[in-house]
């Protein structure tokens, strides 16, 4: 027989599923139908004339034959295992609770070379594995985490309340559950964290230490000068498979990617997935595709998906003037597609990195019409006050304030709208 | 005699073609198979607001559906020639659409990575609208947010859209043990996070008039 616990846990998330019934159905209407039918047998007839033209598209159907076969029917063939791990100086219990068997904190040794040392006296459990990675909670105390780069490798870690999603790095963290405060410290590589006062997640990059304090509402990300100051990874790409940066976040070149030496030769237009290699952080592999087909090519010509991953890809890499001629591409060749709006909001952070605040506005602008409920609608409002307050045009900027507050009163920018409105 | 000069005086009424129904799954996947024009724009009609649905609900609340839905029949229309059971038509699409669900919360959890952004949906309430709902359903995406792609699918097949768990185990491509399995550690954690999540609490304490972790 069920357990009062369990019946209330039913009945909670019940209750958050109806809710998710009502409110998220399809309002696609009979005009939004017929067009959405209309995009699609254009781009049939189009894959249709392209499998006429090469007689390459037959390997890739072959493919993509064989990728439903795996992934969508996978029952036919199975899927690739999870990864497998081990526990040293420890135990795992069967709801996956790591249990110290010494002084010393468990280490867990994956398969696939990552680990995870849980400090003395900390407290977590591994909540679930996949082939791509893990995913792990540390409850209490801490643990020095430190996961191998690998194309789609997908690990989480949660600590507290916080989430820490990660690709390829290492850092130690720790959570104070009486204290409510949590501390990240990167030694090398790239973490997302979302959280309490983190709900729209804080980058916190290699050498840098994130501190949370719950209760007062700190948050602090800092250069670490305890730990990781002399850089763990020196010369060596970095986990996203990029050359070391410098002090400015400049990515050098020194070191290429193997990703790069497997895009050399050529390959039909059709068969690029830049979304995937996105997904896999090959930025590098992207762009170097990107110019092996020349630049202007890529953009008149690749699909509205690849060219948002080239767009994307050239932003995190800083190559700005591509980004921006990708940008700019999306909005003319897809207008009124989603991607066209928000390369919109991209373009105005680009020009709001190079200082160019006037038009960093005007884009802000462009995206807030074109989107008003879209994805960056906070930060696009946000963006665009604190750009105007850096513009000097105080009381525009105050004017912008007033709206966040109306329309996003605990957004990420309720802090700053408030004090540029208490600043009088 | 033929048969016009017999009707002579009736009204004449140019023959249309009648587009065929398809009634079932299994007529309708044939006639896919076959390559037949008119069966791609049925399944289309027939599927598509399933297709929105099952995308809008794993990505939750704020995203634009309609790319991926493109995406998704595109797959799935390139995939045809390889739906052995014409009757699996459904379970088929649905396996597709997963697919490229789990890819758009791949690409999404990069760029998060990469560039974290905002993804606050306007919190000021529409007109009729109740804004502790919206609040709560924003809450509790926040939660399956922490969930990975295949985990976050996973749930949303089974506890919001509904389907029955072989329907699940199919679109994942995993044995129903499995499925039951990953479920229900799913389900457990979801609901730790629930409780964690005081606004959450509070909103269903009010609903319920009763405490989630009583």
């Amino acid at each position: 027989m069920p357990s009062r616990k369990h019946l209330e846990a039913d009945a909670a998330l019940a209750e958050l599923a109806r809710l998710a019934r009502r409110d998220l159905v399809d309002t696609a209407g009979p005009s939004e139908d017929a067009r959405g039918w209309a995009e699609l047998r254009e781009s049939l007839a189009r894959n249709q004339n392209r499998s006429r033209r090469s007689t390459m598209t037959w390997i890739f159907a072959a493919a993509a034959i064989v990728a439903v076969l795996v992934g969508g029917m996978g029952v036919l063939i199975g899927r690739p295992k999870p990864i497998e791990y081990t526990v040293e100086a420890g135990t795992i219990d069967e709801g996956g609770y790591v249990r110290a068997t010494g002084a010393a904190g468990p280490t867990i040794h994956f398969s696939e070379g990552s680990q995870v040392g849980f400090l003395p006296s900390s407290r977590g459990r591994i909540n679930s594995t996949s082939r791509d990675g893990a995913q792990l909670t540390v409850e209490d105390g801490g643990a020095e985490v430190s996961i191998v780069h690998r194309p789609r490798a997908e690990w989480l870690v949660d600590v507290g309340p916080f989430a820490i999603a990660v690709i390829g790095t290492s850092f130690k963290v720790q959570w104070s559950s009486a204290e409510e405060v949590l501390e990240v410290r990167m030694h090398a590589g790239i973490v997302g964290v979302r959280g309490p006062l983190a709900a729209g997640g804080i980058t916190v990059k290699a050498g840098q230490r994130l501190l949370v304090r719950v209760r007062s509402g700190e948050v602090r990300l800092d250069p670490d000068r305890g730990e990781a100051a002399g850089g763990v990874q020196d010369d060596e790409t970095d986990d996203l498979g990029r050359g070391p940066s410098n002090d400015d976040g400049v990515i050098t070149n020194a070191t290429r990617p193997q990703a790069d030496r497997r895009a050399t030769g050529s390959r039909p237009l059709e068969a690029r997935n830049w979304t995937k290699l996105l997904t896999s952080g090959e930025f590098r592999s992207i762009l170097s595709q990107a110019e092996q087909m020349s630049i202007e090519s890529a953009l008149t010509t690749t699909s509205k998906q690849d060219l948002a991953a080239l767009a994307d890809a050239a932003r995190y890499l800083r190559r700005t003037d591509i980004a921006e001629r990708a940008l700019t591409a999306e909005r003319q060749r897809f207008k009124g597609s989603l991607q066209a709006k928000e390369a919109a909001f991209f373009l105005g952070r680009l020009a709001e990195d190079a200082s160019r605040l006037r038009d960093a506005v005007s884009w802000y602008d462009t995206y807030l019409s074109e989107a008003p409920n879209g994805s960056y609608a906070s930060e696009g409002l946000g963006r665009k006050m604190v750009a105007i307050q850096k513009m000097g045009v105080t009381e525009t900027a105050r004017q912008v304030a007033r709206q966040y507050l109306d329309r996003f009163p605990r957004g990420a920018y309720a802090v700053a709208a408030t004090q540029l409105l208490d600043s009088r | 005699m033929n048969r016009a000069k017999m009707d002579l005086g009736a009204q004449v009424v140019p023959l249309q073609r009648v587009p065929p129904s398809y009634e079932s799954d299994a007529e309708l996947g044939a006639a896919l198979i076959r390559g037949e024009a008119a069966a791609a724009h049925q399944v289309w009609k027939r599927y598509g607001p399933l297709v929105r649905r099952i995308i809008k609900r794993t990505l939750g609340p704020g995203y634009e559906v309609d790319d991926y839905a493109q995406d998704a029949f595109l797959r799935f229309f390139t995939m045809v020639p390889s739906l052995q059971e014409p009757k699996a038509l459904r379970n088929f699409l649905i396996a597709v659409t997963t697919n490229v669900v789990r890819d758009a919360l791949k690409y999404r959890w990069v760029r998060r990575i990469m560039q974290p952004l905002s993804r606050e949906v306007s919190e000021k309430p529409a007109p009729g609208d109740d804004a502790s709902e919206r609040e709560a359903l924003r809450r509790f995406y926040m939660i399956l947010d922490r969930l990975s792609a295949d985990d976050r699918t996973a749930y949303v097949l089974r506890f919001i859209e509904e389907m029955d768990l072989t329907e699940v185990a199919e679109a994942l491509g995993c044995s129903l043990a499995t499925v039951k399995r990953r479920l229900s550690a799913i389900h457990k954690r979801i609901f730790k996070m629930v409780e964690r999540d005081p606004a959450l609490v509070e909103y269903l304490t009010t609903r319920n008039g009763r405490s989630p972790d009583a």
